[in-house]
């Protein structure tokens, strides 16, 4: 569409009349704009980035036309799933997409005169492994998990700073619970990379003594009952009133 | 009566029924002290070793031999200690103990004691109502104050009356409660 302002010829002042010719010029022109709209956006570009799961906000879709110009799509908005390129000219561009965790694709396609291009469907080679939900689980299912997807883990710490040993952590930490995940839940972890996790201190059952009523006992009374609880007879005083000289 | 045995005819007929070869067969370990001296107690008061004490056994062995045992109900009891009882504690907590003579500890430490016992010394019970089997085993046998059937409610009045107990319901203080729970604790001093 070519627009050729002022295509009203002229303007009128208040209470002129205004001619038939005039009023069909501004709704020629209007239906023109319109038209111009409609055909623009048919000539948007979709695309699809098909792996399972992946977080289409991180992933970005850039279109290259062969003479240099680049520009980038609207990442998916909402329910929808496509990235965009709301109008692209006609010509040949190469459609790149990229995302953490992936090797980057791309795929050439032409952009007819007409504008009408069918979806793009790009698949990410993936680089490695994702970072399974690992908070709140146990020491022994998180490294389960992990050993699953093939990824590493270099350090555990507990909450105490206490350094976990990753080949043995020992039974006492089987049940520690996984309180910090690094890298964070989703992240990828590239070949050569590794985990670190943050678990609770493992727990020490002591068992513990109600101390018993010693009132009343003898001294050898009181130390039978406090040997036998597995307590010992500290300093020890017999008392008398004072008496008046 | 001294019997006299001899080891020989002794580790004769020992050997005879089998229980001398018996005991030579059980692997006894051979334990040889290397150390270079022999561990030796050295016990300090005030600062200082507390001097060995030369008796003379046969002496000694006399005088022992012409003490009394002790009344164990004579011996102190425990009135306080440093770990509050329904405390939690640790393996190998100890407890710092204050003990004393039953005639030096006033009924009045006790909660509620009854009112015609709480400026008398626990011995007055211990020595006194406490000594009869009955009145023991009932407030054993009892908890509570409200446990007590009527029939042992009425025995047991009679006897702390005979003591000097009067039990009167008009006040919390001289009531069968207060009388029972007072002779009840005195029981754990007897």
């Amino acid at each position: 569409m070519k627009l050729n302002p002022p295509f009203i010829k002229s303007t009128v002042a208040a209470g002129d009349p205004l001619t038939a010719q005039a009023w069909n010029d501004v709704v020629t022109a209007v239906a023109t704009v319109f038209t111009f709209i409609e055909s623009s956006e048919a000539a948007s570009v979709k695309v699809q980035i098909a792996n399972a799961g992946i977080d289409l906000r991180s992933v970005r879709v850039t279109a290259t036309r062969d003479d240099g110009i680049s520009t980038e799509a609207v990442d998916p908005v909402a329910d929808a799933t496509l990235h965009t390129f709301p109008g692209l000219k006609p010509g040949a561009y190469k459609l790149r997409a990229e995302a953490p965790g992936y090797s980057p694709a791309s795929v050439d396609v032409v952009v007819p005169p007409d504008g009408v291009l069918a979806t793009q469907n790009i698949t990410l080679p993936a680089l490695g492994a994702f970072m399974p939900a690992l908070f709140g689980q146990s020491l022994a299912a998180a490294l389960a998990l992990l050993g699953q997807r093939s990824i590493a883990v270099s350090n555990i710490l507990d909450v105490t700073g206490t350094v976990v040993p990753v080949a043995s952590p020992g039974s006492a930490y089987n049940q520690s619970l996984v309180l910090l995940q690094l890298p964070a839940l989703g992240q990828p972890v590239a070949p050569g990379e590794s985990a670190q996790l943050v678990i609770s201190a493992a727990l020490q059952a002591e068992a513990s003594i109600e101390m018993p009523s010693l009132a009343g006992l003898s001294f050898a009374e009181a130390s039978k009952a406090l040997e036998a609880l597995g307590l010992k007879v500290g300093k020890s005083y017999t008392k008398q009133p004072i008496r008046a000289l | 009566m001294a019997i006299n045995l001899n080891q020989t005819t002794l580790l004769a007929g020992l050997s005879a029924t089998g229980l001398v070869r018996q005991t030579a067969q059980v692997a006894t370990p051979v334990l040889i002290d290397l150390s270079p001296q022999p561990a030796l107690a050295k016990v300090v008061r005030e600062g200082f070793a507390v001097p060995a004490v030369a008796l003379n056994p046969a002496k000694a062995n006399f005088f022992i031999d012409n003490l009394a045992l002790i009344d164990v109900r004579q011996e102190p009891r425990v009135v306080s200690q440093s770990v509050p009882a329904g405390t939690k504690v640790l393996p190998g907590q100890s407890v710092d103990l204050v003990l004393a003579l039953t005639r030096d500890i006033p009924i009045g430490i006790f909660e509620l004691p009854h009112r015609d016992l709480r400026d008398k010394a626990l011995n007055v019970l211990t020595d006194g109502l406490l000594q009869d089997t009955t009145v023991r085993q009932t407030l054993l046998k009892y908890t509570s104050p409200a446990e007590v059937p009527v029939a042992e409610k009425t025995a047991l009045v009679a006897q702390f009356s005979q003591q000097g107990i009067h039990v009167d319901e008009a006040s919390a203080d001289t009531g069968f409660a207060a009388a029972f729970n007072t002779a009840r604790s005195a029981l754990a001093f007897r």
